[in-house]
């Protein structure tokens, strides 16, 4: 079932979605591009210098950094789609989400790929270990994986981590709405409905200030919520 | 009593000043055919019925009555505090529509401008 080619870096897409990310977007792009996978970057209508960045990133690989700009920003959800888009259209084989604020390790790619590439997966997201997180995080997160089971019965390690995996198939199935946040739990929404075999595997967190101003806080935690419930109205 | 000219409470002459305006509105909006008839009528439903709140309190008594309330004016406000919710609701489901085809517009221009290099580099 499993060739050569399924094993080889040139069919791994890694999308990475940016929205003001100058000071890590380069260090990753390029980092994921030396590692020999493809990175599709999504500028999210970034006011600082990501998109430049990015475009001097792509002189380096250009043939595996490839980059599409949306003119404004729409949000954390609207740019992983698009960049699923895009690797879909690249015929990917294995699609991955990979946030750009520099908090996941390059060096975890290979394990959310491989219960994929093993068969034993459609769908993995890395989980974050709990007992690293600061306090505050810690307790967000787990009311976030307390709502995700409530909401859409899936019991998961970790619904708001960003560092993701879809085979191609998977993907194609996956149809995100949510704009902003919301995306991650919607992630496992999707993978629920579609009846994917999910598999979770424990990665590191890089806690640094950058990484700490966005993501899971009591308000966004709320405004998850709130878009959870009316999502239960959406036809 | 100041606010009470001839027999009219103050809030029921702003009340018909605003209903006679919005009516002409209306009837203005149905001769330029920018509504509806049915849209037209309902105005007139709706405007008879405030003003009968209005002007006839206690003939909507027996109506609040059939809903449980014992003023016309509870039933009033609470028809008009669900009112308001509904369009609230259908605002939000609106806005939400707005931003789906929003990331669709963004999405399909982002894919069709994906960024090359230029050649001379």
């Amino acid at each position: 079932m499993m060739d050569i080619m399924s094993n080889s870096k040139n069919d791994i897409f890694i999308v990475v979605p940016a929205y003001n990310e100058e000071k890590t977007v380069s260090h990753i792009i390029e980092g994921i591009a030396g590692e020999g996978y493809n990175v599709i970057l999504v500028n999210d209508g970034s006011k600082d210098n990501t998109l430049n960045l990015a475009i001097e990133s792509k002189r380096k690989y250009p043939n595996q950094i490839f980059i599409v700009s949306h003119v404004i920003n729409r949000g954390l959800g609207a740019a992983l789609k698009t960049g699923m888009v895009v690797a879909l259209n690249k015929n990917a084989d294995y699609i991955l989400t990979f946030d750009a604020d520099g908090q996941h390790e390059i060096s975890d790619i290979p394990k959310v790929v491989k219960p994929l590439q093993d068969g034993e997966a459609d769908a993995c997201i890395g989980a974050r270990p709990f007992k690293d997180m600061p306090l505050s995080k810690n307790f967000a997160n787990s009311v976030m994986n307390f709502l995700t089971l409530v909401f859409y019965g899936r019991k998961v390690k970790d619904s708001q981590g960003g560092l993701r995996a879809f085979t191609a198939d998977a993907a194609s199935k996956i149809d995100i709405v949510s704009s902003g946040y919301a995306v991650s739990s919607e992630f496992i929404k999707e993978i629920s409905d579609n009846n994917l075999r999910l598999a979770e595997v424990e990665i590191t967190t890089i806690y640094t200030p950058e990484t700490q101003s966005k993501g899971t806080d009591a308000i966004v935690g709320l405004k998850i919520l709130f878009k959870m419930i009316l999502d239960l109205f959406r036809l | 009593m100041f606010f009470i000219i001839g027999q009219l409470h103050l809030y029921q002459i702003i009340l018909l000043l605003v209903a006679i305006a919005t009516l002409a509105f209306a009837y203005h909006r149905l001769r330029s055919k920018k509504s509806t008839p049915a849209a037209f009528v309902l105005w007139v439903i709706i405007w008879i019925f405030l003003l009968l709140f209005a002007f006839k309190p206690d003939i909507t008594v027996p109506l609040a009555g059939l809903f449980g309330f014992g003023r016309g004016i509870d039933l009033l406000l609470i028809v008009g505090l669900l009112v308001s919710l509904y369009l609230g609701f259908r605002l939000y489901m609106r806005v939400d529509d707005m931003n789906q085809q929003m990331n669709e517009l963004v999405r399909e221009i982002a894919i069709r401008n994906e960024i090359e290099l230029d050649e001379e580099d």
